[in-house]
């Protein structure tokens, strides 16, 4: 390769190298808006039908200015002493090139010329070794394209332009995403109603038709949702429980009001005071209710005293049971535990079953009914209990353990089944009062009837169509009798 | 018209004549090379060095290789302009007396001028016209002086009492500036061993001609200097003025003026004279980087602080160097 033809081409790499650090740039700049243009248009504007010019534009104008950037830049002449200086050094050429270049410049006749010539020849056959590309050229050039792509791709793939970029397609897999969550609340400890509710809330279109939500649609229907929950109180579980836990602040204080009275007095309780209570006591406890009874049958000052004390260490007695569970990772005594008092976990769980008057058959906790031994025994009966089938004794029933416990109910084990083949914790709740019968040596059947049911509706103030539902329900699982 | 044949010829020469002077002057060899670049730059040198180094023999030595008049002139205090350029005499020639010009030892090819600094500023401008113009001017007359010509005049740095220091008018018309180094332990041996021995030391023959120096010359001036490094010089130049954008710290703190275009012109014709002595047919960064220091070191002028901390120039020069880059 002679020295012109080397300078030359030198001179031409170097132009288009000039050109296409100044192009990169310019479609590292104009790529870059391309992009911000893009995500703009994708953001703010409407029109459909000029996506396609748009995307073309995208496309063309940073190419575009980049190419004339490149032209413009590419025909301007360098200065090639300088560039072949860089030659030189790059090639190890001692400056022979550029001094080759300078001798042709102003003494072309020159006797060193020859000899310089025949110093560089061999070397210069890798001269472009010398005039790479540079890297940021290459940087800004990948990056421009990348840009101007996705800028095509923000505007031309990526769906309808009146989707907002906050958008997120909801599904009815992110309908069950939304009851799996309330599922998992339900077994942080909430009430399996509460968090069903909260399932069906938040899924209000679930249906044939509804297959595809938008986010704001869900924001909606979940801002519904927690205003439901509002104004119906909040948590429906949580909220009876509270109330049934203020019930009980209400009664321990009649209580203290009235023993201050008796004992003040020396005389039993008025009817006013029995009356309020009653009142108070309506929906408390068995045991409490019970305790209640021996409340209102004392005649005398002194058994009104200890009756009031009885009641008043039957009711601590409820509430502490009460907030136990709250927990639903808190464990339940299992049977085994309760045999040898270790904390094992059988497969089984305590169902909190509440015992109003007619359930005599069930008596979760004996020594409630003499307030005189409970406040001793109400931590070791929960431990002790007895085998299945014995009579009198709690039978366990497998609910599960994040059964949240209602101050007033108590724990019981209950039998695993119903009839022959039902799993009771499928049907049951708490609060549904059974009876246990012992058909043999080990098997226990379990009988609910909704004339056992029926006090516990009426006691609540159920209206009569909800009683109605509840009826058919109790008739439905137990296959229209017990 | 130089031919091929001519640069052969002319490289020739001179590697004869380093030989020659190599086998006389013991080591020395920047100092014979900046004797040689001045003389292919129709240059001066400044010597700085302690008397007894061999400053002297190295220039009879020059001179005798190349087989052109040499002259030596000691400066004194009491040296007048005259005993240097020469005077007009009166003299009678076939009954009629007229004026008649006796020359000076200016007035030869290879001058030494021995401890310039001890004459009086006006003894050393005596030497202005010829070192700068090649001429002598005399009663009127101006007298051209036979080239080659060059001078090499020697500072002594030790004894400055009763010198007079060389204005730097007078300075900056030194090609180079170099200093003169105590022999190494070889050298001092080779150089006991050389005269103290059989005959002496004997001056050489000439090796080479006049004609062939001055052809010499005009082959130095064909060599090319790219236009990159070029550049580069000019950066170096101004790198030693304080107020320039690639002037490093050092020579902002300490630097008073920096080196003139005098100084570019000297480098890059030292540079070129280089590469002949090397052989080469272009200048490269060595060559640069040889001469960048010789041709400027006594063109800067510190400044009050530069001169109070002990700044070496050398040491500027090299900072410079490290800072100022060919691309």
């Amino acid at each position: 390769m002679n020295y012109c033809d080397a300078v030359r081409a030198i001179e031409c790499r170097a132009r288009r190298l000039r050109g296409t650090a100044v192009g990169s740039r310019l479609l590292l700049g104009t790529g870059g808006a391309a992009a911000l243009a893009g995500l703009l248009v994708r953001l703010l504007a409407g029109a459909e039908a000029a996506r396609g010019p748009l995307v073309a534009a995208l496309a063309v104008v940073p190419i575009g200015i980049a190419a004339v950037g490149y032209a413009l830049v590419a025909r301007r002449p360098v200065r090639v002493g300088p560039i072949l200086l860089r030659v030189d050094f790059a090639l190890g050429l001692d400056a022979r090139l550029s001094s080759l270049h300078e001798l042709a410049k102003t003494r072309p006749g020159s006797f060193l010329f020859g000899r310089l010539e025949k110093e560089v020849a061999a070397s210069l056959v890798e001269w472009r070794k010398a005039l790479p590309v540079s890297r940021r050229s290459l940087a800004a050039l990948a990056v421009g394209v990348a840009s101007i792509a996705a800028a095509i791709v923000l505007i031309a793939v990526a769906g309808p332009l009146e989707n907002s970029a906050g958008d997120v397609a909801y599904t009815p897999a992110a309908g069950e995403g939304t009851t799996a969550a309330a599922e998992r609340s339900e077994a942080s400890g909430e009430s399996g109603e509460t968090a069903a509710g909260l399932a069906v809330d938040a899924d209000p279109q679930a249906g044939p038709e509804a297959t595809e939500y938008r986010l704001d649609d869900v924001l909606a229907d979940l801002g519904l949702a927690a205003g439901s929950a509002e104004d119906s109180g909040g948590i429906p579980g949580a909220v009876e429980v509270d109330e049934l836990r203020g019930e009980g602040q209400s009664l321990e204080e009649l209580i203290a009001e009235a023993r201050a009275r008796v004992r003040r007095d020396e005389e039993p309780l008025t009817v006013e005071e029995q009356e309020a209570l009653r009142a108070a006591a309506i929906t408390a406890a068995a045991p409490v209710r019970r305790a209640l009874e021996d409340v209102l049958a004392a005649s005398t000052a002194t058994e009104s005293l200890d009756a009031l004390d009885a009641l008043s260490a039957s009711l601590e007695l409820s509430r502490t049971f009460s907030e136990e569970p709250s927990n639903g990772s808190s464990r339940v005594p299992t049977e085994q535990e309760e045999v040898d008092g270790s904390e094992s976990v059988a497969g089984e769980a305590l169902l909190a079953t509440p015992e109003d008057d007619s359930g005599g058959g069930l008596p979760p906790f004996n020594g409630l009914a003499k307030p005189e031994d409970e406040s001793a025994r109400a931590g070791t009966e929960i431990a002790e209990g007895t085998e299945p089938g014995d009579e009198g004794a709690p039978v366990p029933v497998d609910v599960g353990p994040e059964s949240a416990q209602p101050a007033g109910f108590v724990l019981e084990r209950t039998p695993t089944g119903v009839g022959e083949t039902g799993e009771v914790k499928s049907y049951l709740t708490v609060g549904v009062p059974l009876e246990f019968e012992q058909e043999g040596s080990d098997a226990v059947s379990a009988r609910v009837s909704f004339d056992r049911i029926e006090s516990i509706v009426t006691s609540r103030e159920i209206s009569p169509e909800v009683a109605e539902t509840v009826r058919k329900y109790f008739e439905s699982i137990t296959e229209g009798g017990t | 018209m130089i031919t091929e044949r001519d640069l052969e010829s002319a490289f020739g020469a001179f590697a004869r004549l380093r030989e020659t002077i190599g086998t006389v002057v013991v080591g020395h060899d920047r100092v014979v090379r900046a004797a040689l670049i001045a003389l292919l730059c129709r240059g001066n040198v400044l010597l700085e060095g302690v008397p007894g180094l061999g400053k002297t023999l190295l220039v009879r030595t020059l001179a005798s290789g190349l087989g052109l008049e040499f002259s030596r002139i000691q400066f004194t205090p009491d040296l007048m302009p005259a005993d240097i350029v020469g005077t007009d005499i009166i003299t009678e020639k076939d009954g009629h007396r007229g004026f008649v010009f006796s020359r000076g030892p200016v007035f030869a090819n290879v001058v030494l001028a021995d401890e310039v600094n001890r004459a009086t500023p006006k003894t050393q401008s005596a030497l202005l016209e010829a070192m700068e113009e090649r001429t002598v001017t005399v009663g009127g007359n101006t007298y051209a002086l036979d080239e080659p010509y060059v001078v090499l005049a020697t500072q002594n740095p030790i004894e400055m009492e009763g010198t007079y220091p060389l204005p730097e008018a007078q300075v900056d018309r030194f090609l180079l500036k170099t200093t003169v180094e105590y022999p190494s332990l070889p050298e001092l041996v080779a150089i006991a061993e050389r005269t103290t021995e059989g005959e002496g030391i004997r001056l050489p023959e000439p090796v080479a001609a006049k004609d062939e120096v001055l052809l010499a010359r005009e082959v130095v001036r064909e060599i090319p200097i790219a236009e990159g490094l070029r550049d580069y010089v000019g950066r170096l130049v101004l790198a030693t003025h304080p107020g320039s954008p690639y002037a490093p710290q050092k020579v902002r703190e300490f630097v008073e003026y920096g080196a003139s275009p005098r100084g570019a012109i000297a480098a890059i014709l030292a540079a070129k004279a280089h590469a002949f002595l090397s052989g080469r047919a272009n200048v490269q960064p060595d060559d640069i980087e040889a001469v960048f220091s010789p041709a400027l070191a006594h063109r800067i002028i510190l400044n009050f602080r530069g001169d109070a901390e002990g700044i070496r120039v050398d040491d500027l020069l090299a900072d410079v160097w490290e800072n100022v880059h060919p691309l």
